[in-house]
């Protein structure tokens, strides 16, 4: 994009040290860098100690998607002087494919993306993680639960049916 | 950039079975069960210990379940009142069939747990009560009520807080619409579904931006300078919009003169033949100058292409 050359650049430094450079508007969709942003605007160089390289990649990745997806509407709008309904719902349908697509991960990676996502505040991707990890879940019984994200179960017996029985109907099969 | 051999790498740098998930701090977790139906969230409880009462402290109870005997859903909704943990902001129902004792119980404790948001959804209009005890959610924003009678109390003071009131084929016992609406300062939206009223409704809400009504009244006066969307859905023979006192205007043309800052405005009646009404009005009592969408929908309109002849 043209503007690109002229726009600030911002330099993202992982837990691991390696350094990452967005434009301001990819960094800015993280609330947690807008606000910091804001408060000092000659801030170029951003240290982040809780996002190792690989998932604050994947983050500038989402981000940068994210944004251009949000300039290419605005940049159609701009040009025939209103958003064609059929056009903005197809742009969102891929990008919902896009965000699909991107969710195609383990759960430890989801997992350091949920970190992340609530972290940089990054409202977005915080929504599609956490919707991503409840339909690991959705549907599930607990063994499989369990499985699918390495859950120890240190309750004894006897501890689950006292559990089971303080709220009987959320254990009964469902009709 | 590529992800998918990221991935590999990071496979490879995890112990595999490490309890990833467990370990996310409680409000994540939290946001997680929140995203599951009631049923799966609660039984999120016998995971691990560490999962044990994570459901319990969720802010939404979304009983959601259609099941065949409703009365059965009586005693899980104690339970889970009983053994729930913090806030609830948000209480659904669907189709449950409980007495206004039960009713009574499950608001009093709701009231006390900041309630903001209440849906009770009953199957149809079979004698289903909600009792008084309703207003004393007074942290109540939004309001879904369906096929029910409520009783509201005397000395009823208003919801001040209410914004969203969302009523199908409702009783209110105690007082009139008029006077609830009134009584809810901030009210912005209002739908009132399948309601009579035999003279004419008056709508005093300073800040009601939207207003759908479905049903009949006489006449429709609106005190309302903030609304800028109105549907209007009469039901045959209820709209009674006949020239009023001197045979001048029809109650329709006042009604029209009231929404001078309208942006959508929906109708659907036999709308043509009561604007025709005798005498045929030139032109409409006030300009709309915000008007955006406009929908009218009129099965009778030859009838009042006739009626005009």
């Amino acid at each position: 994009m043209a503007r690109s050359s002229t726009e600030n650049m911002i330099t993202l430094m992982s837990s691991d040290g390696e350094e990452f450079m967005v434009t301001e508007k990819v960094a800015r969709e993280c609330t947690t860098i807008r606000n910091m942003l804001e408060d000092d605007c000659v801030i170029t160089n951003i240290p982040l100690p809780n996002v190792t390289s690989d998932i604050l990649s994947m983050v500038i990745e989402y981000c940068m998607e994210h944004v251009a997806a949000a300039e290419k509407a605005a940049a159609e709008t701009a040009e025939k002087g209103s958003s064609s309904a059929p056009a903005a719902a197809k742009a969102n349908k891929d990008l919902e494919e896009w965000d699909k697509a991107f969710m195609n991960v383990d759960v430890y990676t989801l997992c350091d993306l949920i970190l992340a996502a609530n972290y940089l505040n990054v409202s977005g991707l915080l929504d599609l993680t956490i919707q991503t990890a409840a339909n690991l879940i959705k549907g599930k019984s607990p063994e499989q639960i369990r499985k699918t994200f390495h859950i120890q179960n240190d309750l004894s017996l006897e501890e689950e049916e006292k559990i089971r029985s303080q709220t009987p109907w959320a254990f009964e099969k469902s009709e | 950039m590529d992800g998918h051999q990221q991935q590999k790498r990071r496979m490879a740098d995890f112990e595999l079975n490490s309890d990833i998930l467990s370990s996310l701090p409680s409000e994540i977790i939290e946001k997680i069960i929140v995203k599951l139906p009631l049923k799966e969230a609660i039984r999120t409880s016998i995971l691990s210990s560490k999962w044990r009462s994570s459901w319990a402290s969720i802010p939404d109870l979304v009983f959601d379940q259609n099941i065949p005997d409703q009365s059965k859903l009586i005693e899980p909704v104690d339970k889970v009142l009983q053994v729930h943990q913090g806030p609830i902001l948000k209480f659904e129902i669907e189709c449950v069939r409980a007495c206004k004792v039960v009713f009574d119980r499950w608001l009093l404790i709701l009231s006390q747990k900041g309630l903001k948001d209440l849906r009770l959804n009953f199957d149809t209009y079979k004698g289903s009560m909600v009792p008084s005890s309703l207003f004393s959610c007074d942290k109540l924003e939004k309001l879904l009520i369906t096929s029910c009678t409520i009783y509201v109390p005397q000395c009823f003071q208003g919801l001040k807080l209410l914004r969203n009131v969302d009523l199908w084929y409702c009783k209110l016992k105690g007082i009139t619409i008029e006077k609830f609406v009134s009584s809810c300062p901030l009210l912005e939206s209002l739908i009132l579904f399948g309601f009579v009223k035999s003279g004419c409704l008056t709508i005093h809400a300073p800040n009601l931006k939207r207003l759908k009504f479905q049903g009949g009244f006489a006449n429709l006066s609106l005190e309302t300078p903030k609304l800028i969307s109105v549907s209007i859905f009469l039901n045959g023979g209820y709209w009674n919009f006949r020239p009023v006192n001197d045979g001048c205007k029809s109650n329709l043309l006042y009604t029209l003169g009231q929404l001078s800052n309208i942006e959508e405005l929906m109708m659907e009646s036999n709308f043509c033949e009561y604007l025709a009404s005798d005498p045929i009005p030139e032109k409409l009592p006030v300009i709309f100058h915000q008007l955006k969408k406009i929908y009218i929908k009129d099965e009778g309109i030859s009838k009042a292409v006739e009626a005009a002849f």
